[in-house]
């Protein structure tokens, strides 16, 4: 099958405590590029590997944590077919207009079961600084510090993460990668629109609305140890790694941003097909699962989120 | 300037913040001499270290201080008055006395109905 529909993660909007400071972390060290500042004070960011507008948005604000988290659909005539199916499915649709983001078209919205809020748009503005398309070299101007090429997916914390599974598959046709399934029921769900091993992912967690990590994929392993050596040089909040992800896969870093806000530095994980059997862990081999050198939790895993 | 002594209530020992250094920062950064040296340190939870978590939290029962910028969804401006503040976001400007005071795992959470507001 073609990836239709959902295409991809779009974009995420985080709330910051310190402006300066975040975009220092965002654009100097994460190595993503400002786009623009909107008259509201947000800051637009991309990575030099993605072609639309911005993929990043920061929001200067009392509390850390996630706004929105938005996917990109592949029509106009998706996005009308999402909102009917979202509303025949049970949740709420809300429509947010045009130009409310510079360089955006309509999205809509909903706030799921966990208490998360995520949109659909299908219009962006091509960014100025995109990837060559004629002839294209390898990258427009030599990528900077971590040299992310994209915002990769998230993880978020909150409850009823069983209804979210069948919102994300029965509305949005989303399928899911990988599971970790306890005796009293679903912990963890990592659900993927594409050939990633996860576009969202889902922790069960007793505060809704929470969020534990946005991740930005980098090309190699060694891409991983580079951000390291620049997690210490700075002075970067780090929780845990490089280290691996039994599930995905994934070559990993988890560190902080200066607002407290969980990010991921991700390179690797297996190439998912919608014919694939969903991966399932259990209680015993979990710790491997999360992160497959330590072979356990670290508890800030289960308990640190903003 | 001058380095400062932190004490947690119930704790043995201190954790000795260099002038300008979190309680947080100072507690990770001596954590290992104090394995070697056999002396007490108090412990204080470490999530984010950048005010953004809530498991660091204390209430400073004496001394002055200074505060980095933390999220007001664990620190109110009730809660500041009443001393609570986020151990990796106070600097010591004299000796401080502390009492662990955690976030409570459940809160409620900030509403997602006020994310385009302009701000
Ligand atoms: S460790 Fe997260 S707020 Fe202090
Ligand atoms: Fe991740």
């Amino acid at each position: 099958m073609a990836v239709t529909g959902v295409l991809r993660p779009g974009f995420i909007q985080l709330r910051v405590l310190d402006m300066e400071a975040a975009v220092t972390h965002y654009v100097d060290r994460l190595g993503l590029n400002t786009v623009t500042t909107g008259p509201d004070g947000r800051v637009y960011l991309k990575a030099w590997d993605e072609f639309d507008h911005h993929s990043v948005i920061l929001r200067k604000a009392d509390n850390a944590g996630l706004d929105v988290m938005a996917f990109k659909v592949a029509s106009e005539a998706d996005l009308d077919t999402f909102a009917k199916r979202i509303t025949a499915w049970g949740l709420a649709v809300d429509h947010v207009p045009e130009g409310e983001q510079p360089g955006l078209g309509r999205r809509i919205g909903c706030v799921l079961p966990s208490g998360h809020r995520i949109e659909l748009y299908a219009t962006i503005a091509l960014s100025e600084k995109h990837p060559p398309i004629k002839n294209p070299d390898v990258w427009p101007e030599e990528p900077r510090g971590m040299k992310a090429t994209r915002f990769d997916h998230a993880l978020l914390y909150g409850p009823d993460i069983d209804k979210n599974l069948k919102f994300f598959q029965e509305a949005l046709d989303f399928s899911l990668a990988e599971k970790i399934e306890l005796p009293d029921g679903l912990l963890a769900i990592w659900l993927t629109c594409s050939n990633k091993a996860h576009d969202i992912a889902f922790v069960k967690h007793a505060e809704p609305g929470k969020f534990h990590h946005a991740a930005f994929f980098l090309e190699t392993w060694m891409d991983i140890g580079h951000a390291a050596d620049l997690m210490t040089r700075y002075n970067i909040s780090i929780d845990i790694g490089p280290t691996r992800h039994g599930i995905t896969r994934g070559q990993t870093i988890y560190f902080f941003d200066p607002s407290g806000n969980r990010n991921e530095v991700f390179a690797g994980g297996y190439m998912y097909y919608p014919d694939n059997p969903t991966r399932v862990w259990d209680e015993n081999e979990l710790g491997k699962g999360i992160f497959y050198y330590e072979k356990q939790l670290n508890e800030r895993f289960l308990t640190v989120v903003t | 300037m001058t380095a400062h002594t932190v004490r947690v209530e119930d704790a043995a020992g201190v954790i000795l913040c260099q002038p300008g250094e979190t309680i947080v920062a100072a507690m990770e950064r001596t954590a290992m001499l104090s394995f070697r040296t056999g002396k007490d340190q108090p412990r204080v939870a470490v999530g984010c270290r950048k005010g953004g978590c809530g498991v660091c939290r204390v209430q400073v029962l004496d001394g002055a201080y200074r505060a980095l910028p933390m999220s007001r969804a664990h620190v109110s401006d009730d809660d500041r008055r009443d001393g609570y503040v986020l151990a990796c976001c106070v600097v010591p400007e004299s000796d401080l006395a502390v009492r662990l005071a955690p976030r409570l795992p459940v809160r409620p959470t900030t509403s997602t109905t006020d994310i385009h507001a302009n701000r």
